[in-house]
């Protein structure tokens, strides 16, 4: 009787420990981010994505901006995965580290814009729910992760493209594709 | 004689495409969006010969309407004349929506519709009407009581577009949440709650975080992710990503990870992010096959570089912020 009444306390106590979790997450996060969610939608309606295009076009045209700026803006307005399309703005040689700097940005977005990526909430959300429990304030976290993942995207993206160029010259010899 | 369109749904649109053909005695296009006919249906007029009615000002019976042409936000129109069997047209992106979301099927209502999504049909799609002449109809003399909006209709029409958008936005946040946030939360206290229960939980406490709340614990763990033969294997769904972001938040709330380590330690579990994903979202980008065999290697290589950078980068950013 009492190892029964046991195993079945025990076989609740596990779902009871992570409905305990499951109430964190609820109570503390999805009502901000259902707001957040919306507000974002009402105003990307309203600026329209034909003048993200067109601001994305711009940031392309200098490097710095290129692994930097374009990704966060294309990110914060398009999301994961629907970001990657633009680099078809830019010249061949380049779509690969445009393409590394924005994938890599596609989870320090979700800090402050989780309608950017929310099927992949977690890389944020599990590390700041651990900061929040332990008493601290989640804005800072967020921010910090937005402004050092801008830094980290462009030194990726910097990194990428010395050594997608390196491997095209030792290929073709130069950096000028010989016609098949 | 009339000509078959072909109607294909615009961006963030649902349903179609549809095929509209007018006959002798469906031959309205009805324009049910207040304030007069719409340049799309206009355009539908034009190209299939049909005339072009505003609904408002004119009542048509069903049997003679070829197709309606509306601006519904999701709640009625856009359920009303699919239930009555009428083929619809809606300019605003909405799907299955609204109290009649039944009738709303793909071979009888598309939306969120440009003009630029309305072609002629070509014949092997009407096979009834292979032959359909071509014919130049000027589109002005196919309407109706063209009036010019006035102030009240456009101010009107603004307020009802801003309201759509509005409300739009909030269902795709609750699409959003109940698809794509809340089964994440549920895996994820499912797990935590697990090792907790089970006395992991503790077992990490004491073993695992004291060496991974440090920077080097940190940077062997972002090596590990970051390794070529590795990243694309974890990248995948950003699984382990959030795996071990998750664990590392435990043991932040339990007080065994320090919480200055928590901004490295979001690049230290991420360095593989999106390494599988590498020749799809390349060819999304149009590149062509050359790059992505260069591209592939080069960004695998990349992340053991940048990955480890990223961490120290974030080490010394959080121990400034944390000094100040």
């Amino acid at each position: 009787m009492e190892i029964l009444a046991n195993a079945g306390n025990h076989f609740y106590g596990i779902f009871q420990a992570g409905g305990q979790f499951l109430t964190i997450y609820v109570v503390n996060f999805i009502p901000w981010i259902i707001i957040m969610i919306t507000f974002m939608h009402i105003l990307f309606k309203l600026i329209g994505l034909e003048r993200i295009e067109k601001i994305a076009n711009v940031l392309g045209k200098n490097p710095i901006t290129r692994w930097s700026l374009m990704p966060m803006l294309c990110m914060m307005f398009s999301g994961n995965p629907m970001t990657y399309p633009y680099a078809r703005f830019l010249p061949e040689n380049q779509k690969v580290a445009f393409f590394d700097a924005a994938i890599s940005y596609c989870h320090p977005v979700t800090g402050l814009f989780p309608h950017a990526n929310p099927g992949e909430l977690f890389v944020f959300l599990g590390i700041a729910t651990g900061v929040f429990v332990a008493g601290y304030d989640l804005g800072f976290l967020a921010i910090s992760y937005f402004l050092v993942g801008i830094l980290v995207i462009f030194i990726r993206g910097l990194v990428t493209q010395l050594i997608y160029n390196a491997k095209f010259k030792k290929k073709y010899g130069s950096m000028e594709k010989k016609e098949a | 004689m009339y000509n078959a369109v072909k109607i294909e749904k615009g961006h963030g649109g649902w349903g179609g495409p549809l095929i509209i053909q007018p006959t002798e005695k469906k031959n309205k296009i009805v324009s049910i969006t207040g304030g007069g006919i719409d340049p799309l249906s206009k355009k539908i007029a034009q190209l299939t010969g049909a005339k072009a009615i505003d609904g408002f000002s004119k009542g048509v019976s069903d049997d003679e309407i070829a197709c309606v042409v509306i601006n519904c936000g999701g709640t009625l129109r856009c359920g009303v004349y699919p239930k009555k069997g009428i083929m619809t047209v809606n300019l605003t992106p909405v799907g299955q929506s609204g109290p009649l979301a039944q009738y709303i099927k793909e071979d009888i209502y598309v939306s969120g519709v440009v003009e630029k999504g309305i072609t002629l049909a070509d014949g092997s799609e009407v096979v009834e009407f292979a032959e359909a002449v071509v014919e130049e109809v000027r589109a002005e003399e196919n309407y109706d009581d063209v009036k010019d909006d006035n102030w009240v209709a456009r101010g009107g029409k603004a307020l009802a577009g801003f309201a759509t958008k509005c409300v739009q936005g909030g269902k795709e946040a609750i699409d959003i949440t109940i698809k794509d946030i809340l089964p994440f939360m549920a895996f994820y206290a499912l797990l935590l709650g697990m090792i907790m229960y089970t006395g992991l939980g503790g077992l990490m406490a004491q073993y695992v975080y004291p060496y991974l709340g440090t920077l080097p614990g940190l940077l062997i763990l972002v090596v590990i992710c970051g390794m070529p033969m590795i990243s694309p294997l974890v990248g995948s769904g950003a699984l382990i990503g959030q795996v071990l972001s998750v664990l590392v938040g435990l043991g932040i709330a339990l007080g065994a990870f320090p919480v200055v380590l928590a901004l490295p330690a979001f690049f230290a579990v991420d360095a593989q992010v999106g390494c599988d994903f590498i020749p799809v979202g390349l060819s999304m980008g149009d590149a062509e096959n050359e790059t992505v065999d260069i591209g592939v290697p080069s960004i695998l290589l990349s992340r053991l570089i940048t990955g480890p950078i990223a961490v120290v980068i974030a080490y010394f950013f959080a121990m400034a912020m944390y000094a100040v």
